[in-house]
């Protein structure tokens, strides 16, 4: 029984997600964007975020995970985290930037948990999430 | 004569750049002409015994030669930055030049014979030459310049108003005071004017051509242009349309997989049971859904595909390492259709020059395609070799093949075979479209061999890293 944030802007997919989650006794808090789930993180304190890449300002799913492990209090920063794209095989995007910003160096991988496609079926959503958790 | 703008100047610099050769070359000339009165004076009095004036055509020479010094100085002062005389002063140093060098040529022949002598003749060098450099009506002022001339000596002779030099042996004695000399005067006059006329049309025509030449080569630099905007215009637009349906295909995709993850939810009964015919029912409508994302992943990876990287970007590729990852990728699709996988790759494959997720996208979908169309008990079979310094790599199925009327057509955009449709409902048509569009994407020869029931083979050649690399340099 964790608490999962899960970061998405279509309350759809948050919905169908918290539904499979909840089922599995979790306790679910969603976020439509970056900012809400810097402000959540905070307060709820999950032990597992579940991030959307393409929110609606296009890749702030980024900035969030940099953001979270380099600037957030030390209790939060290393809270796990899984990214749910659908861009993960079929975009040019990378998981890692080609430009340094400062907080990073350029060719660094984004320091997340796991992946998950887009849809993701409740069974893989459901043992995806636990390995991760697992894995804290 | 006002030519149109940018063909009249190009005509104009053209005409006064020869203008202005011609003129050194008639300077280079008249040193030799000076030396040829010198030489043959010289050697008519001591040689052949004429008795002609020798120190007088001297001082012609010797005027020639001044006059020439003369030139050489002022055309030097005229020759403007680009290396030629502007026009009007070229003109007028070459009108002034050839009545100078007529007027030269009837002091000579006044010294040496006058009619009797046979170098009257070469009054028409200078008529060829005004007829092909100055205007045509400065062409007759010089034929006309030169018939008064010559008439002038050939008449003061004749009426013995001035002395007569006779050339000797070299020709009739007493024929200078006869009446007969007008007849070579006329002779003379009509030989000057026929040259200046016939130099004047030719050279006439020839400026035509030359215009025509400039005003055509003026076009094909404009059409050469307007080519060149419509072409950037052109893609700049295919960009925007790549760049559209990229944007599009995105936003097709997020609500797909929202319906579909709504789909499972509600079907996985985490909603409530669902009634075994709402879970079939809700079944298809999945299978629907997963059509549809299938298919937009097909057009963004084909337009990913066609909007290739450029060339200079791609990088030595190790195509034995993408046909691992390629099949253990597929090893559970494999086993759930039943059919054996095998490969051969070369030990020594060298690397080929090109993009690696493109070149992963195209072994994947040749093996998956493979695969798909092979019916269980079936194989499949992935090669790679080296053959004439090209690697290529061959994919092999036992599968339904392809009739030979649809095999032109495979490659088509969502076209798919009749025997494919039949065998299994999945399938985009697009599968075959990404694959050509990365072989063209790295100039590869794409080669397909099918039978009906036996199976299909796809060949693809690609360029090695050190290949591609030379052709890039």
């Amino acid at each position: 029984m964790a608490k999962i944030l899960v970061v998405d802007d279509d309350p759809d997919i948050v919905e169908a997600m918290r539904l499979v989650l909840e089922g599995k006794a979790h306790e679910v808090e969603a976020a439509g964007s970056a900012e809400e789930a810097e402000e959540k993180v905070a307060v709820f304190r999950p032990d597992l975020i579940l991030l959307d890449i393409m929110m609606p300002e296009g890749t702030e799913g980024f900035q969030f995970v940099w953001k979270l492990r380099n600037q957030m209090p030390d209790e939060v920063k290393d809270t796990p985290i899984v990214v749910l794209s659908a861009i993960h095989s079929k975009v040019d995007l990378r998981f890692y930037p080609e430009e340094s910003d400062g907080t990073y160096e350029p060719g660094e991988f984004l320091p997340v948990q796991g992946f998950i496609d887009k849809p993701a079926a409740p069974r893989e959503l459901v043992d995806k999430v636990s390995e991760a958790l697992a894995s804290r | 004569m006002a030519p149109p703008p940018q063909t009249g100047a190009d005509a104009l610099r053209f005409a006064q750049a020869e203008l202005t050769e011609r003129i050194h070359w008639f300077i280079r000339l008249r040193w030799l002409a000076a030396l040829g009165i010198v030489a043959a004076s010289l050697g008519a009095a001591l040689v052949l015994g004429v008795p002609v004036p020798v120190g007088r055509l001297l001082a012609v020479a010797g005027a020639v030669v001044v006059c020439n010094i003369v030139f050489l100085a002022w055309t030097a002062r005229l020759i403007a930055e680009d290396g030629s005389i502007p026009f009007p002063s070229a003109r007028l140093v070459a009108v002034i030049q050839i009545v100078a060098d007529l007027l030269a040529l009837g002091a000579i022949l006044h010294f040496s014979g006058g009619v009797e002598n046979p170098v009257s003749s070469f009054f028409a060098f200078h008529m060829i030459i005004a007829g092909i450099l100055l205007p045509r009506e400065m062409a007759y002022a010089q034929a006309t310049l030169a018939t008064t001339i010559f008439a002038t000596v050939v008449g003061l002779e004749r009426y013995a108003l001035v002395g007569h030099v006779h050339l000797g042996f070299l020709a009739q004695p007493g024929f200078y005071a006869t009446d007969r000399v007008w007849l070579v005067v006329l002779a003379l006059a009509a030989t000057l004017y026929l040259l200046v006329y016939m130099t004047t049309s030719i050279t006439g025509r020839l400026h035509e051509r030359e215009q025509e030449a400039a005003e055509l080569s003026r076009q094909v630099a404009s059409n050469a242009a307007a080519l060149e905007r419509a072409y950037a215009d052109l893609e700049a637009t295919q960009k925007l349309q790549v760049t559209y349906m990229r944007r599009t295909s995105h936003e097709l995709r997020a609500p797909l997989a929202a319906v579909a993850s709504i789909l499972d939810v509600v079907n996985g009964g985490l909603t409530g049971d669902v009634p075994p015919k709402q879970r079939e029912m809700l079944g298809r409508v999945r299978g629907k859904v997963g059509h549809l994302m299938g298919l937009t992943d097909d057009l963004l990876t084909l337009l990913r595909a066609r909007a290739a990287p450029p060339k200079e970007q791609f990088e030595p590729v190790g195509l034995d390492h993408i046909i691992d990852n390629v099949v253990s990728l597929l090893a559970q699709r494999v086993e759930q259709e039943g059919v054996a996988l095998a490969t051969e790759v070369s030990p020594a494959l060298p690397p080929v020059h090109g993009d690696r997720e493109m070149l992963t996208q195209l072994v994947t979908n040749l093996v998956a395609n493979a695969i798909k169309y092979t019916p269980a008990g079936g194989s499949v079979r992935v090669e790679a070799d080296t053959e004439g310094g090209r690697v290529v790599l061959r994919v092999s199925d036992t599968g339904i093949g392809i009739a030979k009327e649809e095999q032109p057509r495979v490659y088509d955009e969502f076209y798919r075979s009749k025997a494919g449709r039949q065998f299994t409902s999945k399938g985009t048509g697009l599968g075959l479209s990404i694959v050509k569009s990365i072989a063209e994407a790295h100039e590869a020869e794409l080669a397909l061999e099918s039978a009906p029931g036996k199976g299909t083979t796809f060949t693809v050649r690609l360029a090695t890293a050190d290949r591609g690399l030379r052709t890039n340099t």
